[in-house]
């Protein structure tokens, strides 16, 4: 238990914001209006709302009972790889990826897919926070099966505070210069940082989109896969600055594990293709031991 | 997106401009001609420095806005003549303008605390740089140049390239007359106008039909009196969120209110074309009796589209800020609004002017397309409604619902708005935003509705707003008047699954006389149990049921319409706008709070629409008579009294009523 009295300063410091942004939440106004289908809110926490205590608390203030009872959440993981809720093929044929796995927070289907075109295409960003906090059942139920040789006793009541001990970093799949000044935003990196916010964990900006102008018809087979190889490069200062967080983190915290733990973030996991592109080049460039995760808000 | 700022030397005074495409601009004011379109600017300028930092679009305008309100400048404008003084005093001038533009924007959030930190931040960041900038501005020529470049008269563009980018603008500027435009729906239509310049760049286009005053180019959420706005549908701070940009790298705040049409933000360009209005006077036409004659109208329609279209023409010409003409048709339910309308359409049409007629309801757009179509075969008719394929077309007279309007500015010479007391544009101040917007200067609006709101029935009674009334329906039969029947409610007949004997009966006698029955419910959850209620009940297996939530609304009607459907349950969806020959209207939860006056006047005016059977019946079911269907009852009633007052009805020997 001694080192449990005597954390690090900077897990202090972390430990402090989580708990800062929780309780910011709390106290977080209501939206008056759902911000799926429009409709007004009644009262506060109404009986409408449906008391389900999976469901974070932000989310039961930002929508509406129907509309939060039509989520579609993935509850019952089929392919242990890349979280579909059906067994999964595709895994089957080729099982060795350059991530760990990924987990989706729903499956993505017409409802969903609405949602999504709201804020990605429509650019309404106020729903954000909303897709951010659909993110936090399936990262915490990764999180919670991920194999630490942690204490017992460090388990129950503080365990929400530790999961930021159990990440490195939360970084995020990237877009094209040109699709950032022409959307203005990048959805996947929205969602990371919500997250690295919620639970304290550095947001690294890991990825860079390689800019690549030909189109992609234009190619050979053989020239299309080396391209997407190709379409992403990382920001080495980044790299660099995970590095020495990383050797800070080892040298003055408790933790046991060996491999640099890193979340990748992206709204839509379809063929797992791009994950893969991004690890790939992660794994080209990180010279350490790492391991990739991916958490994406829908499994098409 | 980004844009600069520049100054321009004219006639020994600086102005100051926005760009969002300064080769552009150069060409302009050093040089002047465009290859095969010759000479576009015949006063070029003595001396042009460009500013070199690029600026979110809102604050590169903004600060040719305060250029203009400290030292005036452009040739049209209140103080001609702009800034005197060297190319120094012009960049210093020019430096404390942007400056002031960034710090407006920085302040003008909310004060939260995020505001505070970002104003904070600004605060720090700009004692920084004024020290900076102004040493810089200070000392000699060579430091202005890290600021600013000097425009040399040498261009990059070739004759060829420069003719087709005047082609260009010119198609740009005819195309975007009268629109307000997100740049994104800006370039769709340029894209689909063909043309020159239709390499994917219309930002040189469009810059340089706005150096040559065809078009407005704008940052869409701007600040205006009283803070910033939705330039596109005139909502305040309220509707505004403010988000991390990459687009223009900063914080910039975008429109939630108008966001199913595309998101207008800040540093999201909007491009106003200007519409030039009609060239021809009244004076030329043929006479209004002659053109009124023309259309065949009863002798109450005639009487009031003639007093209506006197209005319309009385304004020989139009000032550049003339406040919008407004008319009220009073008319009732079935007297044939859209025959009335044909005269005035076709005076505007006459005079060279657009005209506009909308609608909130997307059925009743789709329902007049033909009927316009057909009353005016020689025009260029357009329909727009959310997903209309013509969206970027052109027309003589456009067919619109109201959400369309936001698209367009000054456009229209004749708006005409029906059924202007339906939702969704009853109480939505941003549809009439943009029914006011879209109104050219001192352009005629005329008002339709059966049941105008009350505080235009007061302003009409007031004299306020002039207006003409149509009491009686193109067949001059009069109204049928409601009947009261004391009902139990829609619930309880459902829960128990019994109609009451009364209804039943009435029911079973409108069958009998072979008539179609509307049957109207408060809830949409209502309208499927009470129309299998119905089925068991009447024994007629020809009962449907639709909603607003039906995808297949439209084919049931036309079904209800060719009477393989008897009964159609429905709610306040059908109220207005369908007309089905020999009908009885049933009214259930009458005393329902959906239910207001003009709502149940509204689907009383589905019996008895045609002259084949005009005297249609109509029930109000309820536990209660409330004052709402007292009401409605009271407003039909007048109108058949006024009607027969002003000699409308048919006399009793050509098969009008007796009563």
């Amino acid at each position: 238990m001694k080192h449990m009295s005597s954390p690090s300063p900077t897990a202090w410091l972390r430990r402090l914001r989580t708990a800062f942004a929780a309780s910011a939440q709390l106290l977080a106004p209501r939206a008056e209006a759902c911000l799926i289908c429009g409709k007004p809110q009644a009262g506060p926490r109404s009986a409408a709302s449906p008391n389900d205590p999976k469901l974070p608390a932000g989310l039961r203030d930002q929508a509406c009972g129907a509309c939060l009872s039509a989520i579609p959440w993935i509850s019952r993981i089929q392919c242990p790889k890349c979280g579909r809720a059906v067994r999964c093929e595709d895994c089957a044929r080729s099982p060795h990826r350059a991530f760990v796995c990924n987990r989706s927070a729903v499956r993505y289907d017409p409802t969903m897919r609405a949602l999504l075109a709201q804020y990605k295409y429509r650019g309404n960003e106020q729903l954000a926070p909303l897709l951010g906090d659909m993110l936090l059942p399936p990262f915490e139920a990764l999180t919670a099966s991920l194999h630490e040789s942690a204490p017992a006793a460090r388990r129950g009541k503080r365990q929400k505070l530790r999961i930021a001990d159990r990440w490195d970093a939360v970084t995020y799949v990237p877009v094209s210069r040109e699709r950032a000044l022409d959307r203005g935003f990048n959805q996947a990196e929205q969602l990371a940082a919500h997250l690295a916010r919620r639970y304290g964990i550095p947001l690294m900006h890991l990825l860079v989109r390689a800019r690549h102008t030909e189109k992609q018809s234009f190619k050979t087979r053989a020239e299309r896969i080396k391209d997407t190889r190709q379409l992403f490069a990382v920001d080495r200062a980044e790299v660099a600055r995970l590095h020495s967080l990383r050797q800070d983190a080892s040298k003055t915290s408790d933790l046991s594990r060996e491999a640099c733990r890193i979340l990748l973030v992206d709204d839509i996991y379809t063929t797992g293709s791009t994950a893969e592109a991004c690890s790939l080049t992660l794994g080209r460039h990180i010279d350490f031991s790492h391991e990739i995760y991916v958490l994406t808000w829908a499994r098409s | 997106m980004k844009a600069m700022v520049y100054v321009v030397k004219r006639n020994g005074g600086w102005q100051a401009r926005a760009t969002i495409d300064h080769e552009v601009d150069r060409r302009f004011w050093m040089d002047g001609s465009f290859g095969g379109a010759g000479m576009l600017n015949e006063h070029p300028a003595e001396s042009a420095w460009l500013w070199r930092e690029e600026l979110p679009l809102g604050i590169a305008c903004r600060t040719a806005e305060r250029w203009e309100e400290r030292c005036g400048g452009h040739a049209d404008g209140p103080r001609m003549g702009g800034l005197k003084g060297d190319e120094r005093d012009a960049l210093r001038m020019l430096a404390a303008c942007v400056d002031e533009a960034k710090r407006e924007a920085e302040s003008g959030g909310k004060t939260g605390a995020a505001g505070w930190r970002r104003m904070l931040a600004g605060w720090r960041r700009r004692l920084a740089g004024w020290a900076g900038r102004s040493e810089a501005i200070e000392a000699s020529g060579v430091s202005l140049e890290r600021l600013a470049e000097q425009w040399g008269r040498e261009g990059a563009m070739s004759d060829a390239e420069l003719g087709r980018l005047a082609a260009g603008a010119k198609l740009a500027a005819d195309a975007m007359r009268g629109r307000a435009l997100l740049r994104g729906e800006a370039h769709a239509l340029l894209d689909g106008a063909g043309g020159p310049g239709a390499d994917g760049s219309w930002s040189g286009t469009l810059q340089l039909a706005a150096l040559l005053g065809r078009v407005r180019l704008s940052g869409a959420v701007a600040a205006g009196s009283g803070g910033r706005r939705c330039k596109r549908c005139g909502s305040g701070e309220a509707a505004l969120r403010r988000t991390a940009c990459a687009a223009c790298g900063r914080i910039c705040a975008y429109c939630i209110a108008c966001i199913g049409m595309g998101r207008s933000r800040e540093c999201e360009l909007l491009v106003t074309g200007l519409h030039d209005g009609m060239k021809g006077g009244a004076a030329q036409l043929p006479p209004v009796r002659q053109r009124l004659d023309g259309w065949k109208l009863s002798p109450a329609q005639t009487a009031a589209a003639g007093k209506a279209l006197r209005y319309v023409e009385a304004r020989p010409h139009a000032a550049a800020h003339a406040p919008i003409r407004n008319f009220l048709l009073w008319a009732v339910t079935g007297a044939g609004k859209t025959e009335m309308i044909f005269p005035l359409v076709e005076s505007v049409l006459l005079r060279g002017g657009r005209a506009l007629i909308a609608t909130p309801r997307r059925d009743v757009v789709i329902e007049l397309d033909p009927r316009i179509r057909k009353a005016f075969p020689d025009a260029s008719v357009v329909t727009l409604y959310g997903g209309s394929e013509q969206r970027w077309e052109i027309g003589d007279i456009t067919l619109s619902t109201t959400h369309q309007l936001l698209r367009f500015q000054g456009g229209f010479d004749l708006v005409i708005i029906d059924e202007l007391d339906a939702f969704p544009y009853h109480g939505d101040p941003i549809l009439h935003y943009a029914a006011d917007k879209c109104c050219a200067p001192g352009a005629a609006r005329l008002l339709l509705s059966a049941t105008p709101p009350r505080e235009l029935q007061r302003a009409a009674r007031s004299g306020r707003l002039p207006h003409a009334r149509v009491p009686v329906r193109y067949h001059r039969h009069p109204l049928p008047v409601p009947k009261l029947l004391s009902t139990p409610a829609v619930a309880q007949m459902l829960q128990k699954r019994r109609l009451p004997a009364k209804l039943l009966a009435a029911m079973r006698h409108s069958l009998q006389r072979d008539a179609q029955l509307f049957v109207f419910v408060q809830k949409i959850a209502q309208s499927e149990p009470m129309a299998a209620l119905l089925q068991a009940t009447l024994r007629q297996s020809a009962v449907a049921a639709t909603s607003s939530q039906d995808e297949e609304r439209s084919d049931k009607v036309q079904r209800f319409r060719a009477r393989d459907i008897r009964v159609l349950v429905t709610t306040t969806i059908l109220e207005r706008g369908v007309t089905i020959p020999r009908s009885d209207v049933y009214i259930l939860d009458a005393d329902g709070r959906l239910f207001d006056e003009a709502s149940l006047v509204q689907m009383a005016g589905r019996a008895g629409r045609s002259s084949d059977d005009p005297f249609g019946r109509v029930y109000f079911c309820g536990r209660e008579r409330n004052r709402a269907q007292v009401a409605a009852v009271r407003h039909i009633q007048t109108m058949n009294r006024i009607a027969r007052k002003q000699g409308y009805l048919l006399p009793a020997d050509q098969g009008g009523s007796a009563r």
